[in-house]
């Protein structure tokens, strides 16, 4: 489908745009880890702020890279399956929104007015631009769902009357609704909370109601990420492999099933919260197992397509079939398969790493230590991120009308990702045993032989993470010479929108796999049963008391701070 | 629903892999539970 004007505008600049900024993610990523260390010893390095440093890293490459990405992948993919246009006025408020707000909260983040991490846990407290950047980032992102796709799936239901609900688009919806559904708590954090408090309009506000209000996004946030990326798994990699999507049904059961498990499971990151009762976590202890579910339903169907594919090419046997598979093709759009295998190798190890932490008892274990951040350096850092890179390369070069540019590089990049994000896991799991926490600027204290607080037992660990990071971010060079030469390059044909599509071997109409409204009922069901009471006790019988604002360098409220004139403050 | 020979392929290779892949995942949640009872 060819694209022109303003339209093609958006959608690139959508993965121009967050690509920018994530260069700085990743460069500060590789700074934690040096950091963290001790092999940069300064918790200052390049003007920047270690939690300064930490909190564009989360907030870029987990909320604003992402966003942009969810964005231009599902536009485009809305457009070629349902061969309609997109409206540019809708993409152009869109666009000024997020593109708006990211600019306001990277105000307040490179001007060390909001260290406060991507989880804004208060009573840290940021510059409101930070919020204000954040909130009007997620609503630039809601509007094309409301005001082009959900339009344009009318006006494309009433032409083909008996058509199916295609895949793609029924992923992107189910994508959509879970986002709309958990930014709703999120933004009553932030607008009635965090807002107030950072302004000054109120003295105090309580840590444990806005915990559980981020929570109630934060996981589900997770599949926000996830699902655009399984969308590519039932509707790409297939044909990619020259093989089919083994069950239509099956890849719509999951994507209902996240509809409905994915949200209620918040306070598996509360465990160790006192005040919210042990009967509620185990409750959502219950269901973030059931959101592994749909992911085990995922991790056969795309099997089985796979096999499907690699049968094709002559593939034999219970497991050699998995030899013929193009690990590193460079014909045609075969290039694209690397960042999918890669990120489900990585997957692979952020699915049982991700169950450890959902079990009420190994959690306790490895709460706060270095486990959780090599689990999601395995999830959004590794499927999440892999697919998205991979994608914004196959979609810039549609959208520019060229071909990938150094395409050698381009498919070294995943795996070289693949190989770094794996030693950092290792380093990070194995570091946890020991009690390594995560967040800390550890190499100026606890990674430090000359340090009273050194702990010897880190040290290894944390070096040898530290070269995982080192490896990544190679990865992440060989992905940027062939971003930047495929954005370069001299166009050759016409500008276009379009993706490979996979068919269905199993393509059997179920009617209830096509039908939103079911499942999203039970979803808003099942959340407000599981977190009436959670949000109830948060706000009346949580053992925190309310706090007032603090900032990332004193152990003193701001307020204290402004008074006696004695240190910068945020404000 | 009419059978071809694309309707007939069994993913017994699928199969195989879903099973190894939940026995690696019970080994690990088991190793991990141990270490922690051990070390910790």
């Amino acid at each position: 489908m060819s694209i022109r004007g303003g339209l093609r505008f958006i959608l690139l600049s959508e993965i121009v745009f967050p690509f920018v900024l994530l260069i700085l993610g990743v460069t500060l990523g590789l700074l934690q880890v040096l950091q963290r260390a001790g092999i940069i010893k300064s918790t200052s390095y390049l003007g920047i702020e270690y939690y300064q440093g930490l909190t564009l890293h989360g907030t870029i490459n987990a909320i604003v890279f992402t966003t942009f990405i969810i964005v231009a992948f599902s536009n485009a993919m809305v457009m070629f399956s349902l061969k309609r246009s997109l409206k540019p006025g809708v993409q152009w408020v869109s666009w000024l929104l997020m593109v708006g707000g990211t600019l306001m909260a990277a105000y307040a983040m490179l001007t060390g007015k909001a260290n406060v991490l991507y989880t804004f846990y208060p009573p840290l407290i940021a510059h409101w631009t930070f919020y204000v950047g954040v909130v009007l980032l997620v609503v630039g992102s809601l509007v094309p769902f409301f005001f082009d796709w959900i339009p344009n799936y009318i006006a494309w239901r009433r032409e083909n009357p008996t058509g199916r609900f295609p895949l793609p688009v029924l992923g992107v919806f189910v994508t959509f609704i879970l986002w709309f559904i958990i930014v709703i708590p999120v933004s009553i954090e932030i607008l009635f909370q965090l807002l107030p408090l950072s302004l000054g309009w109120v003295e105090e506000i309580n840590p444990l109601l806005a915990r559980t209000l981020f929570w109630f996004f934060g996981h589900p946030l997770v599949y926000f990420w996830l699902l655009p990326a399984y969308i590519m798994l039932y509707s790409i990699l297939p044909k990619l492999v020259g093989g089919k999507l083994y069950s239509d049904p099956a890849a719509r059961l999951a994507l209902l099933l996240f509809l409905v498990f994915s949200v209620p499971v918040g306070l598996h990151h509360q465990y160790t919260e006192g005040g919210l009762s042990a009967g509620w976590k185990l409750w959502h202890a219950f269901l973030t197992f059931m959101v592994a579910l749909p992911s085990f339903i995922t991790a056969f169907t795309v099997a089985a397509s796979l096999e499907h594919g690699a049968r094709q090419r002559g593939g034999k046997g219970l497991f050699a079939w998995w030899a013929k598979l193009p690990y590193f093709s460079r014909e045609g759009d075969q290039w694209l398969f690397s960042y999918f295998i890669a990120g489900l190798l990585l997957f692979l190890f952020g699915g049982i790493t991700g169950i450890v932490n959902a079990s009420y008892n190994l959690n306790l274990a490895v709460h706060n230590t270095s486990w959780v951040v090599g689990h999601f350096h395995t999830t959004v850092g590794g499927l999440v991120t892999l697919a998205f890179l991979g994608i914004s390369l196959y979609m810039m070069a549609k959208l520019r009308g060229v071909e990938v540019k150094a395409k050698g590089l381009a498919v070294a990049a995943p795996y070289l990702w693949l190989i770094g994000m794996m030693v950092f896991e290792v380093a990070m799991s194995v570091a946890a045993f020991y009690g390594f926490p995560r967040r800390t600027a550890a190499g100026a204290s606890y990674i430090d032989p000359a340090s009273p607080l050194y702990h010897p037992e880190w040290y290894f660990w944390a070096h040898l993470s530290a070269g995982g990071g080192a490896i990544a971010v190679l990865g992440f060079v060989a992905y940027l010479v062939s971003f930047l030469g495929t954005l370069f390059a001299r166009p050759v044909r016409e500008p276009v929108v379009e993706f490979p599509m996979a068919e269905a071997l199993h393509d059997e109409p179920v009617p209830l796999l096509s039908n939103l409204r079911p499942w999203l009922t039970v979803s808003i069901l099942l959340i407000a049963f599981s977190y009436t009471y959670p949000i109830y006790e948060s706000m009346t019988k949580g053992i925190t008391a309310k706090s007032p604002a603090y900032n990332d360098r004193l152990p003193v409220p701001l307020k204290q701070t402004q008074t006696e004139a004695s240190a910068e403050i945020p404000r | 629903m009419h059978e071809t020979e694309e309707t007939r392929f069994v993913p017994k290779g699928a199969v195989a892999f879903f099973i190894a892949m939940l026995i690696l995942y019970a080994v690990i949640w088991l190793a991990t539970y141990m270490v922690m009872v051990v070390w910790r």
